[in-house]
């Protein structure tokens, strides 16, 4: 193969910073998701080591990690963060909110914890049985997690960004957890609703195709759990080859059986790979 | 489609509406530079909000909203209460949905929010026509599939089941590579009950068996073909090896594992866009034995 470019490090940071300064109109539709925005900046910036070396300015961090913290929000069923304020009209929504308009939502939580552990934030601000009772609150009754405590689309991505939020709080009491894996996997109970796939994958809901993005999430999910050896042998075999399978050439790998190569599922099945603990195999891939 | 109308600010019938402008504390991160138009309506809708107002008119602003900017998580929300309220003709609202369904496929709003209206209507069958059309546009979309899937086992009503099979044949035979109808296959065969006529499993077994040696003869490097079968085996825990004699025009025998069985010879073979990047990795799979070698495409 033929020797790749080197990495553009210095713009992909630049580019992200430009981001974080503003986005032109026609990126409104990031607005319900700006905290996941925020994520991924720094985790680039961080990743291109723009705070270890001090390039990035002090005054910025601090900006970032107050308006993180605004968006922490307290309501009748618990606490979490927000998307950011673009359902906000006051200073005072800040603190409580009922509206199911201006609510914690779960994935946004997960991005916001993230984002504060990347700026070396000291989490003195976090309010953590909140953060508990909301998840306890989002829970279904099959198990599910919707994004909100008002409802919201349930899939494997809450899930595993529940489990995520438990595990970094070293707390799982709010989370019901023999259902929420059944919801992943069915669990060697005869279930009639799980997103494991006949491929070996896992669909985003129950009964859906495999894909990479909620393999990596119920993989990482049941692991994070520490529930991993309630997979047989041959189901992780079997999920290890679909993995294996949709990388394909030059290299990438697709998200699906017989799609198009994509870098964001060289994370996902890539990483998918590796909560397998299967290093080895990876390293194969590896020109 | 609301016709323009202009802001909501010059609308006389919007003059006793406070609107409310979005509040900013901390320096904001990645503030979105909003469209003049995108700002007046979102300061109304904060307005409504915080007067609790569900009236026709929310609908329009809620749909302006909306169009502006279809991940608005809020609108969304709103103008399903405002319907509810409003007892609202839902079938009406769900033509609108069509249309803004297939506009905005990849969202995940537009699919909730279905969702939430067709429980309401409790009328499924028109639904499967919805999806067959937008499937037109995008054959393999994510939340097109898994929303009929949904519908099917949500309802689990027979007369939806019914054309299921053809339908899947249909989009297999416009593309015999389309995994998403090879799994919508396997959800409606295997993993949804049992239909009628469908009760003798030995029977359907034979018949999909059947149907996957012969697509898998029209294109053998069909991983989507070759997955469908594994999965039936599995489900009906039926041996590989009953299937050594179809297998093998399609395998060649692993240099190093002569004696390997046979199910783990033929995990293989299979698709040949693989071919050219699996060296290494063949190699690193052997203590599997699952050779990557290409099979000879017969088409």
């Amino acid at each position: 193969m033929d020797s790749l470019p080197p990495l553009a490090t210095g713009a992909h940071a630049t580019h992200c910073e430009r981001c974080l300064l503003g986005l032109p109109s026609s990126q409104v539709d990031i607005d319900p998701s700006k905290m996941a925005l925020a994520f991924y900046c720094l985790g680039s910036l961080d990743l291109t080591s723009q705070f270890a070396n001090e390039s990035t300015k002090a005054q910025n961090k601090e900006g970032w990690r107050q308006w993180i913290w605004e968006q922490q929000i307290k309501g009748p069923c618990g606490t979490g963060f927000r998307p950011g304020n673009y359902m906000s009209t006051s200073g005072e929504d800040t603190n409580y909110s009922e509206s199911s308009e201006n609510s914690p939502h779960i994935i946004l939580t997960y991005t916001a914890l993230l984002s504060l552990a990347i700026l070396r934030d000291d989490f003195s601000q976090l309010d953590r049985p909140g953060i508990i009772k909301v998840l306890r609150a989002c829970q279904n009754e099959d198990g599910s997690f919707s994004s909100e405590p008002y409802g919201g689309d349930a899939d494997v991505r809450t899930t595993y960004c529940a489990f995520v939020i438990s595990s970094m709080l070293d707390d799982w009491s709010g989370i019901r957890l023999e259902s929420a894996l059944r919801f992943i996997a069915g669990l060697q109970s005869k279930c009639p609703l799980m997103s494991r796939s006949y491929e070996g994958g896992y669909g985003q809901v129950p009964f859906a195709e495999a894909a990479g993005g909620p393999t990596y999430c119920a993989l990482a999910s049941i692991y994070l759990a520490g529930k991993g050896s309630c997979l047989t042998d041959r189901e992780r075999k079997q999920t290890i080859r679909w993995l294996t399978q949709n990388q394909v050439s030059p290299g990438g790998y697709c998200g699906r059986t017989n799609k198009e190569a994509d870098a964001c599922y060289c994370f996902w099945c890539g990483a998918s790979l590796l909560v397998r603990l299967n290093e080895t195999l990876i390293a194969a891939f590896v020109p | 489609m609301e016709e323009d109308q202009g802001l909501f600010a010059d609308r006389p019938e919007w003059a006793d509406v406070v609107p409310i402008e979005q509040y900013e504390g901390a320096p904001p991160i990645a503030p979105i530079f909003y469209t003049p138009e995108y700002k007046d309506a979102t300061n109304y809708f904060r307005g409504i909000i915080k007067t609790g107002e569900k009236s026709p008119r929310v609908l329009d602003l809620t749909e302006n909203v909306i169009r502006q900017n279809p991940a608005h998580y809020s609108a969304w929300q709103y103008r399903y209460k405002t319907l509810i309220a409003l007892n609202a003709p839902l079938d009406a609202e769900l033509e609108l949905m069509d249309e803004l369904a297939v506009t905005y496929l990849k969202t995940y709003q537009v699919w909730h929010y279905r969702r939430l209206l067709v429980q309401q209507t409790n009328n499924p069958e028109p639904e499967l026509a919805f999806i067959a059309n937008a499937l037109q546009s995008d054959a393999k979309n994510y939340h097109t599939w898994s929303y009929r899937q949904w519908i099917l086992a949500h309802f689990n009503d027979d007369a939806l089941w019914r054309g299921e099979l053809a339908f899947v044949e249909h989009m297999l035979d416009s593309d015999l590579r389309n995994n998403s109808a090879w799994h919508h296959r396997f959800f409606v065969v295997f993993q949804s009950g049992v239909r009628e006529g469908d009760e003798d499993r030995d029977v359907v077994l034979r018949r999909e068996l059947t149907v996957v040696k012969t697509k898998i003869a029209i294109a053998p490097s069909n991983a989507s073909a070759w997955n469908y079968l594994r999965g039936m085996l599995d489900h009906s825990k039926t041996p590989y090896s009953t299937l050594r004699s179809f297998v093998a025009p399609y395998s060649v025998p692993h240099p190093e594992q002569h004696e390997a069985p046979l199910e783990m010879l033929w995990t293989l073979r299979i698709p040949s866009h693989h071919q050219g990047l699996n060296y290494h990795a063949s190699q690193q799979l052997n203590s599997w034995r699952i050779s990557m070698k290409p099979p000879v495409e017969m088409i």
